[in-house]
């Protein structure tokens, strides 16, 4: 499903420059849940952000079903997204002046998505998170799992099926991350392809397959990087 | 077809501070609109003086001429000679010359003095403005007239003059010997041998029956200012004239500079609360873009929520201005000046814009969702 090869990013010049990624290579297959750990710094959300389009590599290819992703850029790079990608965030990423409801109707607005539909996907992705009497409350209203719960419901509604979750338990407390963790697992037995870039091994322990990141290089274990 | 998104206000401290600013902005252009009415009036209205004093009206107020149409009757109690524009009419002795006897201007305010040709014309507009030498004399003069091969001359002190018409001797005895001269076609050497004294002026502002002029006009006579005193004492009760004028004009004048100040001001206020608005809004962007937004449908969002505070703040400005249309009882903008006054007016609103989206929008355009996220 996804195709990386030889992807790298550097941020800043000359001497202050960051090769935040060398030569990485990678194959997600469809319906996979790949966990990718590594210690800050080490570059993993920089990879997340190539896959979720956020950001784009300065040399490499990015290929997701035969698109070539690399060379998208502004309208075409933003309507794939939309699309396609689905992202969880350890702060959430909602919006504090808008209710639940409103929150994982938004991103079924961007897609301009006629409003009857809008309703029924979004209640939908609140029944599936177990939050539908939720929807009319605010975000700061609701416990941290709750929001958690809420920022899967959005990936959910929109029908991503890659949904990338950047530390999705970093926030939470032990029993509420395993809630969420459950949720993520329900999601990738349903079909959904699910990246997950934590530190936590148990968390990572979860996936179905680890990868682990070091000063910007990916592999299969960590002893690839003591002999690089 | 674009689905929109339920409108709400944002950060409402914020938002309503830079409603705040728009108010007041726009209060101040509604404000700076009105001025501009008043001076464009005030301009309007020295036009038409200074039309009236380019313009000779020579004959009764109610009848209509043409610029070069000649006529047979001068009404001079209802003359409205210009500025810079004065009648000579004296009386001639024949034999030595002549002298110049006064014809009391207090005389003819008081009683009707209208003079009609018995032959020929007085002179039209055009001729006094180009300064044709020609006069319009007595039947007592009429041995005095010499036939050139351009017409009829009279001379005065060595200077032809075409005689253009002879006045109706209302006395019947055929000794009329007074010569009727605008100022504009007589000689300058014509005064210089004369006595002051004998030498009256009829010289008229824009309207005869105005009580200064009137007095100014008996100050002449019985002064006897000769021509260039007259322009100086003309201008200067012109100047006394226009002087609340002036000063009106100059009130206005500050009045406008300082809410011009008063605009550069706010337009600073709005530029930084606009940014203070779009930073408050910057995770609302960044997950936007997380999610796929682009930039324009970002930019429209925000553009339309600042319309709306702008067109709130239109709407209270304008409530404002009615208020104070009604207490003061002057129109703010008013149906003569209305596509001028919605022109400034928008383009204002157009400014106002501009200088509360660049620099915000600019920095909404910079936020990278990738850093935003991990806020």
């Amino acid at each position: 499903m996804i195709t990386l090869k030889k992807i790298n990013k550097t941020y800043g010049h000359g001497e202050n420059a960051t090769h935040a990624l060398k030569d990485i290579s990678l194959e997600i297959q469809e319906g996979e849940m790949i966990a990718i750990m590594g210690t800050s710094g080490s570059g993993k959300s920089t990879l997340l952000n190539i896959l979720g389009c956020m950001d784009q590599s300065d040399s490499g290819e990015y290929l997701y079903r035969e698109i070539a992703v690399h060379k998208l850029n502004n309208q075409p790079l933003h309507r794939f997204r939309k699309e396609h990608i689905g992202f969880v965030f350890q702060n959430f990423a909602l919006m504090n002046q808008y209710t639940v409801y409103e929150n994982v109707e938004l991103p079924l607005s961007i897609q301009n998505v006629p409003k009857k539909e809008r309703k029924e996907r979004v209640y939908a992705a609140l029944t599936q998170m177990g939050i539908r009497d939720l929807a009319k409350k605010l975000p700061t209203k609701i416990s941290g799992g709750q929001q958690q719960r809420c920022a899967i419901a959005r990936a959910l509604a929109s029908g991503n099926e890659l949904i990338l979750a950047d530390e999705p338990t970093g926030a939470l407390d032990v029993n509420t991350g395993n809630e969420i963790m459950d949720i993520l697992e329900e999601l990738n037995r349903q079909g959904k392809t699910i990246v997950i870039v934590t530190h936590d091994p148990k968390i990572a322990a979860r996936a179905g397959r680890i990868l682990y990141m070091e000063d910007g290089r990916l592999g299969e274990n960590t002893d690839e990087f003591k002999n690089a | 077809m674009r689905q929109r998104e339920k409108i709400r206000i944002h950060d409402k401290p914020i938002s309503f501070t830079l409603m705040g600013m728009f108010f007041v902005s726009f209060l101040v252009v509604l404000n700076v609109i009105h001025i501009r009415n008043r001076q464009e009036d005030a301009s309007r209205q020295q036009e038409k003086e200074h039309y009236k004093t380019e313009q000779m009206y020579l004959y009764d107020s109610d009848a209509s001429y043409e610029l070069d149409e000649p006529v047979e009757k001068l009404n001079f109690q209802r003359l409205k000679i210009t500025k810079g524009n004065v009648v000579f009419l004296f009386n001639t002795v024949v034999g030595n010359g002549y002298s110049i006897a006064p014809i009391h201007l207090a005389a003819v305010m008081n009683e009707p003095l209208v003079e009609e040709v018995e032959k020929g014309r007085f002179p039209t507009e055009n001729e006094i403005k180009h300064g044709r030498k020609c006069v319009v004399i007595g039947e007592g003069l009429d041995r005095l007239v010499e036939e050139t091969q351009n017409g009829e001359v009279l001379k005065v002190e060595g200077v032809n003059y075409d005689v253009l018409g002879i006045l109706k001797d209302t006395s019947g005895e055929g000794t009329d010997n007074r010569v009727l001269m605008f100022q504009n076609c007589y000689e300058e050497s014509l005064l210089n041998g004369l006595d002051g004294s004998y030498s009256y002026f009829v010289k008229y502002g824009s309207n005869v029956e105005s009580e200064l002029e009137t007095a100014q006009l008996l100050a002449w006579l019985h002064h006897s200012i000769p021509d260039k005193l007259i322009k100086e004492s003309d201008d200067k009760s012109l100047e006394e004239m226009d002087g609340l004028k002036d000063m009106a004009q100059l009130l206005r004048e500050y009045i406008k500079f300082a809410l011009y100040g008063l605009f550069v001001f706010c337009m600073l206020g709005c530029m930084i609360v606009s940014t203070i608005w779009i930073k408050r809004r910057r995770k609302e962007i960044v997950i936007r873009k997380a999610l796929g937004s682009n930039l324009s449908s970002i930019v429209l969002i925000l553009l339309r929520d600042l319309g709306l505070l702008m067109g709130a703040a239109l709407l209270m400005s304008s409530v404002v201005i009615g208020l104070q249309s009604l207490i003061s009882g002057e129109l703010w903008i008013r149906e003569e000046y209305i596509v001028k006054n919605l022109l400034y007016l928008l383009a204002s609103a157009v400014i106002i814009v501009l200088v509360t989206c660049i620099r915000p929008f600019y920095t909404a355009a910079k936020i990278n969702p990738a850093e935003g996220t991990r806020e």
